[in-house]
């Protein structure tokens, strides 16, 4: 008897884990959108750069015939 | 000039993606709740490997570095500068993610421990590459500049590694190792997201280093073309 009260006094004291729900939340919302910004940022400078590549191409296209 | 994209890089796009969602479900639905610090543990799993892909793209760059030192090809330098930006993007996340799980681990958002100081001046380091870089006109000078700048640059990354194995410190060691703050013995699911999340990481960084290399290469041709035209 006096085993199961001290098991169940064990059962009922214990400490379970700390809540720390919000600090997860705030972690993987900055790793995704660290990411996020990154990908974003990889996709714009492409971009950029294709046009300002048609741009110079045009021009020299644009010198040559003038040539 | 537009560059055709590769099969084999989309096919590795719809990898890393597959990846991705398959570590993030290890990470909340597989990895069990540590028995401590609750749901914030969760972190660690990202944030180590965070850091490693950090650490693994400075060793690259430096690789990048002997290479075009050897060669004085220009595509080496395209493929260090891409290693560079992609690592100071993980650094950055294993810092900022180590600070959000430190609070409440540690009480506090920030100490000036070694291991965290040292991780900063790699961080510091690197950026100092980017900004430094944009200052130097001529190509062949800037890779020359960026070559061995990437070589120096890498003996803080061994520093920060050992910096929890030699030094006094709370952060703890994960691989290999005990004490610190924070500390937790993990569990065979643990290690399993753990490595998981590595691999995970590690296929990212090559994918996202495909894609810059080839930003850089384009970047490289439209700078040509642009001094053509000036001439």
């Amino acid at each position: 008897m006096n085993t199961i009260f001290s098991i169940l006094f064990a059962v009922l004291t214990q400490e379970g884990p700390a809540e720390t729900t919000g600090y997860m939340i705030l972690g993987y919302s900055v790793i995704f959108s660290v990411l996020g910004i990154y990908l974003l940022s990889i996709y714009i400078r492409n971009r950029n750069l294709n046009q300002d590549a048609n741009t110079l191409m045009e021009i020299e296209e644009q010198e040559a015939e003038d040539e | 000039m537009k560059q055709a994209k590769p099969i084999a890089l989309t096919v590795l796009d719809l990898v890393t993606l597959a990846l991705m969602i398959a570590a993030t479900a290890m990470v909340f639905l597989y990895a069990p709740l540590e028995a401590v610090m609750g749901q914030v543990q969760r972190v660690f799993y990202f944030h180590v490997s965070a850091a490693w892909v950090g650490m693994l793209g400075f060793g690259a760059a430096a690789v990048a570095g002997i290479a075009y030192l050897r060669t004085g090809n220009m595509q080496w330098d395209v493929r260090g500068m891409a290693a560079v930006e992609i690592s100071l993007v993980f650094f950055f996340i294993a810092i900022v993610s180590g600070s959000i799980w430190a609070r409440p681990a540690w009480n506090t958002w920030w100490t000036w421990d070694p291991r965290l100081t040292t991780a900063v001046i790699v961080e510091l380091i690197y950026a100092a590459y980017l900004m430094l870089r944009q200052g130097i006109e001529e190509p062949e000078r800037r890779a020359r500049f960026g070559a061995v700048y990437t070589l120096l640059g890498f003996i803080s990354v061994p520093v920060t590694f050992i910096s929890i194995r030699l030094l006094d410190t709370i952060h703890p060691v994960v691989i290999g190792g005990s004490g610190g703050e924070g500390g937790f013995a993990m569990t065979p699911r643990m290690l399993q997201t753990m490595f998981f999340s590595l691999f995970t990481f590690s296929v990212l960084f090559v994918d996202l280093y495909w894609h810059r290399v080839r930003l850089g290469t384009l970047a490289r041709q439209v700078e040509q073309l642009r001094l053509k035209l000036a001439q």
